[in-house]
């Protein structure tokens, strides 16, 4: 039976939508476009790859292309505001440089940059806002059990909790980590503010793995588990378990696997 | 058992890289196609636990993500790999500290033969 943690099965498609999701907020625009384009040619009509894919052109200075993939998946879906409001924006930026160009065209030119980078921060500013949505609503799915996990928080955890806040601040410093963060046997998530990207997506995969890796090390007297890798959808996933928490790693390729192998137990203690 | 003499071939010379006990062909039912090794474990076992173990992943992946899964655990006596293709699983159960990179590099190798012949 697996573990409850309040957040239930992730549809199908959103393990390559959260990471390229959280390469992109992690400044990773050349792995999140790879990503995203991989994951479209598995689902093609992915609307979030879609919106993804054209936020981190517009981060690279390909605004065509991703108001032109803005425009084909509303055409497809006039619904989808997100898209919407993320076209929008672009073009009202492309208006303001338009009218500004008309005005004093020599200065546009030396302003040119400075838009482009301009146009990255309004859609930072978009991506927030719609990460801050999901969010949100994410949390008034669990604010109940959220609630009862913070009440039942003992002295010993709040201690183990700040030691692992520094292990993630170590851990993150390993070249190739893209994410970090624990879980107390308790089910409560401890993550580092420096490390930005939806997790919640992801955790129920990851304990799905690790629930049946487990069942297999007692089924098979194999002996405990210490680490699990797992490649896929070309992010790199490990789990280290203990008795008093499992720690998850989300990396952008195996190249450090050695690395990983031979630091982590070190840091973990 | 149906399987490619070159295959095999293949599957031996996985078997002679120091520390790998056994190497496994099992479908997603748990069911062994092929096997070959020591008796480490109980062969029949692994195979249900493998395909318990890929159908976990799986279940919460689009069913076009056929392949290019790879999985590696480390137990405390033996480590396990396994290969996700589209109709079976490859793994090889190994002792501690095998030569994982060794290891891969010669499972992919063979991995274009199993999938035709599958």
């Amino acid at each position: 039976m697996e573990k409850e943690n309040g957040l239930g099965a992730a549809p199908s498609s959103l393990i390559f939508v959260s990471l390229a999701s959280m390469y992109l907020d992690n400044g990773m625009v050349d792995e999140a476009i790879d990503l995203c384009k991989s994951g479209l040619r598995i689902e093609p009509e992915n609307e979030e790859a879609h919106l993804i894919l054209a936020q981190a052109e517009i981060e690279k200075g390909k605004t065509d292309d991703g108001k032109k993939r803005l425009v084909e998946l509303l055409q497809r879906n006039p619904e989808n505001t997100a898209a919407k409001g993320l076209l929008d924006q672009i073009e009202e930026q492309v208006k303001a440089g338009e009218g500004e160009g008309e005005r004093e065209e020599g200065r546009e030119k030396r302003e040119e940059g400075e838009e482009v980078e301009g146009e990255g921060e309004e859609v930072e500013g978009k991506r927030e806002e719609t990460e801050g949505k999901r969010e949100e609503t994410e949390g008034e799915i669990t604010d109940e059990e959220k609630e009862i996990k913070k009440d039942e928080i003992t002295d010993e955890e709040k201690q183990l909790e700040n030691q692992l806040i520094g292990k993630i601040d170590d851990i993150s410093k390993i070249e190739g980590i893209v994410n970090c963060f624990f879980r107390l046997k308790s089910g409560r998530i401890i993550k580092s503010s420096n490390l930005v990207g939806n997790i919640d997506e992801l955790i129920p995969m990851l304990d799905s793995l690790l629930q049946a890796v487990e069942s297999s090390s007692s089924e098979l007297e194999m002996g405990k588990v210490t680490l699990i890798l797992i490649e896929i959808e070309k992010g790199i996933f490990y789990i280290f378990s203990n008795e008093l928490y499992d720690c998850f790693l989300i990396c952008k390729d195996t190249k450090n696997f050695g690395l990983v192998k031979a630091i982590l137990p070190k840091i973990l203690g | 058992m149906i399987i490619d003499k070159e295959v095999e071939k293949t599957l031996d010379e996985i078997l002679k890289i120091a520390k790998v006990l056994a190497v496994t062909i099992s479908s997603y039912e748990g069911l062994v196609i092929f096997e070959k090794g020591v008796e480490a474990v109980d062969k029949q076992k692994l195979s249900v636990e493998i395909a318990r173990i890929a159908k976990s992943v799986k279940k919460h992946l689009s069913s076009q993500v056929k392949e290019g899964i790879n999985l590696y655990v480390y137990y405390e006596k033996f480590e396990l790999i396994m290969f996700f293709l589209e109709n079976s699983i490859f793994s090889s159960l190994c002792e501690e500290n095998v030569n994982m990179g060794s290891l891969k590099i010669k499972m992919n190798k063979v991995i274009p033969q199993i999938k035709t012949s599958f």
